[in-house]
């Protein structure tokens, strides 16, 4: 099932709000500062919504496509490119990169949007995040081998995990 | 992800533009409109558009810099390209003392996000007891709109963004005698 927060950006609501202005600059300034982006961002950023939930959003607005007809979710790709524009991850980097790539007559706004949205990243941190998972040396307790880890579960947030035997998994409390 | 685009999609298309000083002007020929984007004008003329007279249904191929400024061939998505028509073309805004004629445009800007559209003049009606004279836009929202004719202010979708919205008319015609001085060599007054 499709998180509100995203499938709001298919709505004809939506696209009537922001698919009537013809400089897709203004639409990406307007964009940032709606709550729409506000509320897509805010539920990335805390986990409510993954990346994988917005790609296979993506995946679904893909399939009503039709060759030489104007896409009719350009304005939710837009949201979804100016949503990520701050987002220092390689899916983030990768839909915009691609979006902005594209030379085709069936979109017009969400390239262009894209392509700011690509032109501003580029003041992003360099910085590169990489996550590890931290174990413990395997110890024992009550007959039992355990081993510690800590696996970051999203971005920012750390969920402190343990493995009994070295095949059952739980949360630790 | 967007493989299927690039896969299916038609190649984008322009056509040869160029300001008056020769200077190219990126644009796109932009495809046909489908069900969803004739419900979407439907929705946007009965929720912003009730005083609105259409002038032409719901079509493809251009927005409202590409009427104004190709006329109807293409549609300028660039901003900077707006800007530059309007500096290389001659424009000049109108100042407060005079009145728009048939033929000036109007652009509505927005205050922290730019320009949000540009429409022409169509129709001036002046009065008889020397009050301002009321003027009419034919505009085209988007490149799967149609055309409208409406009055300068009444633009309800373009005021929902919590932003002043400025209305500035521009012209190409000379300026009057007071006013700013218009180089009328360089667009083959002789």
């Amino acid at each position: 099932m499709t998180p509100k927060v995203l499938e709001h950006l298919k709505t004809d609501e939506f696209a009537v709000k922001f698919g009537f202005i013809s400089n897709p600059a203004a639409v990406r300034r307007l964009l940032l500062k709606s709550n729409e982006i506000a509320d897509v961002r805010r539920a990335l950023n805390q986990g409510e919504i993954s990346e994988g939930s917005v790609r296979t959003f993506v995946n679904d607005l893909v399939k009503d496509f039709r060759s030489g007809e104007h896409f009719p979710h350009d304005s939710a790709l837009s949201a979804i490119a100016v949503s990520l524009e701050y987002r220092a991850t390689p899916f983030a980097d990768e839909f915009i990169n691609d979006l902005a790539s594209l030379r085709i007559a069936e979109l017009g706004h969400s390239v262009h949007i894209a392509r700011e949205c690509k032109k501003n990243r580029k003041h992003l941190s360099r910085t590169t995040t990489k996550y590890f998972i931290l174990k413990s040396k395997p110890f024992e307790k009550n007959g039992l081998r355990f081993e510690e880890f800590i696996v970051p579960s999203n971005p920012g947030t750390l969920t402190k995990n343990y493995v009994v035997n070295d095949y059952q998994f739980g949360k630790a409390a | 992800m967007l493989e299927q685009f690039r896969l299916v999609g038609r190649h984008e298309r322009s056509i040869r533009l160029q300001t008056h000083a020769g200077t190219d002007v990126p644009n796109i020929i932009e495809s046909g409109f489908g069900r969803e984007h004739l419900e979407r004008y439907r929705q946007l003329r009965q929720r912003h558009g009730k005083h609105w007279q259409q002038r032409k249904p719901a079509c493809g191929i251009y927005n409202c810099a590409g009427f104004v400024w190709a006329s109807r061939r293409t549609s300028i998505l660039d901003e900077a390209a707006w800007e530059l028509i309007l500096n290389e073309d001659g424009y000049r805004s109108l100042n407060q003392e005079e009145s728009p004629t048939i033929g000036d445009l109007v652009s509505y800007r927005a205050s922290s996000a730019g320009f949000l559209h540009v429409g022409m003049i169509v129709e001036v009606t002046v009065f008889t007891d020397l009050s301002s004279p009321t003027t009419k836009v034919l505009s085209k929202w988007n490149s799967t709109s149609g055309e409208d004719v409406h009055a300068p202010e009444d633009v309800g979708h373009l005021r929902q963004f919590d932003q002043e919205i400025r209305i500035e008319f521009w012209t190409d015609r000379p300026a009057p005698a007071k006013g700013k001085k218009r180089d009328a060599e360089s667009f083959g007054a002789s």
